[in-house]
């Protein structure tokens, strides 16, 4: 647990770049919405908070909620685009496909669980520390992320066919 | 496809987004004039008005009607109670406050962050050219701690690092406050460098904290 603002930066700030990037799809608004979260930190220091990983992690969460609420419409003019077809039987373009695909079934879901998503599979934390974080309970927790993958499941093979 | 390999397929997915991620951070402030904010506010004051006018003609169509039915009788309802011909006039208030509320609201979104407290003099710390208002604030919070905050009338740009000494740097190279002009890209700061561009040329700043 970081002591001071500058120590919580330096310790936790690439990999909360790395966590909202997974909610917020693109580098340069996932960037934005730490920087801003150090920025709202530093103001806010006569109520120190306690800056743990968690606490960190709540507020970027937080903060890319509000990004994507602002940007909602362009995000799903974006999101609902058709998918790029890439004819090549070079392995890396068909990771690149694959990997598309994926995302693009992650971002289509809704928030919550979108959220409960990255916390698990990128986060990896139990469905107690999810619940937590976005507070809930835990069987909501569980339930979205159940819902999640039965949607991803069904998005990766609508494709499929 | 099992459970297990739809999630080892997602965190494939999601460890490829990681990879493309930089290694170091790099924080760029190129927002041009702030274009998202001014467009949140227009979007928010002419939405505002929108439903202000809905509730205005909502609110006076009534006694519009009633007026004029009742033009010849006097101002008084069928219980002999004077109705309030303030009634449009207290609603137009009201939406000019909500209108007012949302567009303040806005307005300091626009311009967030300010500094918060300085521990320098002034005159170290804001580089005005003293003619276009163009403020370059150097907020030091704490040994380690700085955010600089660029300001002008068109542009807020802002950036947070924890290196004092970077601070310090800053203020010697800068030498003169007469050269800070707002570029397109102004505040840079990647792999540790923090890059600000003046008329002048470009202000190097290296972090020797980390």
């Amino acid at each position: 647990m970081a002591e001071t603002v500058a120590e919580a930066f330096a310790v936790y700030a690439v990999g909360l770049v790395r966590f909202a990037r997974q909610l917020v799809d693109d580098q340069e608004t996932a960037e934005e919405v730490v920087q801003d979260v150090f920025l709202r930190l530093q103001a806010g220091r006569a109520v120190r908070p306690v800056l743990s990983h968690a606490y960190l992690r709540k507020a970027v969460l937080n903060q890319s909620r509000s990004v994507l609420r602002r940007r909602r419409l362009t995000r799903t003019k974006r999101l609902t685009g058709p998918l790029e077809l890439v004819q090549s039987t070079d392995t890396l373009a068909s990771q690149a496909v694959e990997r598309d695909r994926v995302r693009r079934a992650v971002s289509a879901l809704p928030r919550r669980q979108r959220e409960v998503i990255v916390l698990r599979l990128y986060e990896d934390l139990p469905f107690l520390e999810i619940a937590r974080t976005l507070g809930i309970s835990p069987d909501a927790a569980s339930s979205a992320y159940a819902r999640a993958l039965a949607s991803i499941r069904l998005s990766l093979g609508a494709d499929d066919e | 496809m099992s459970e297990t390999d739809l999630e080892t397929r997602i965190k494939a997915a999601m460890a490829e987004t990681d990879r493309e991620c930089p290694a170091y951070l790099e924080m760029r402030k190129s927002r041009s004039p702030s274009t998202s904010r001014r467009r949140a506010l227009m979007t928010s004051v002419l939405s505002a008005s929108a439903v202000a006018a809905l509730s205005l003609t909502l609110v006076m169509a009534p006694w519009q009607s009633h007026a004029i039915r009742d033009r010849s009788a006097s101002h008084q309802d069928l219980s002999g109670n004077a109705r309030s011909p303030r009634t449009p006039y207290l609603a137009l208030a009201g939406t000019w406050t909500l209108v007012g509320g949302i567009y303040k609201r806005e307005a300091l979104h626009m311009t967030w962050p300010r500094p918060i407290s300085l521990q320098f003099t002034a005159a170290d710390l804001n580089v005005n050219d003293g003619t276009n208002n163009e403020v370059l604030h150097i907020v030091s919070h704490s040994d380690n701690e700085f955010s600089a905050i660029f300001e002008s009338t068109t542009y807020v740009g802002s950036a947070y690092t924890p290196d004092r000494q970077a601070v310090l740097d800053l203020l010697d190279s800068l030498g003169s406050a007469e050269t800070l002009k707002p570029g397109r890209d102004l505040f840079t700061l990647k792999n540790g460098i923090l890059t600000i561009q003046t008329t002048a040329g470009q202000l190097r700043l290296v972090r020797t904290a980390h």
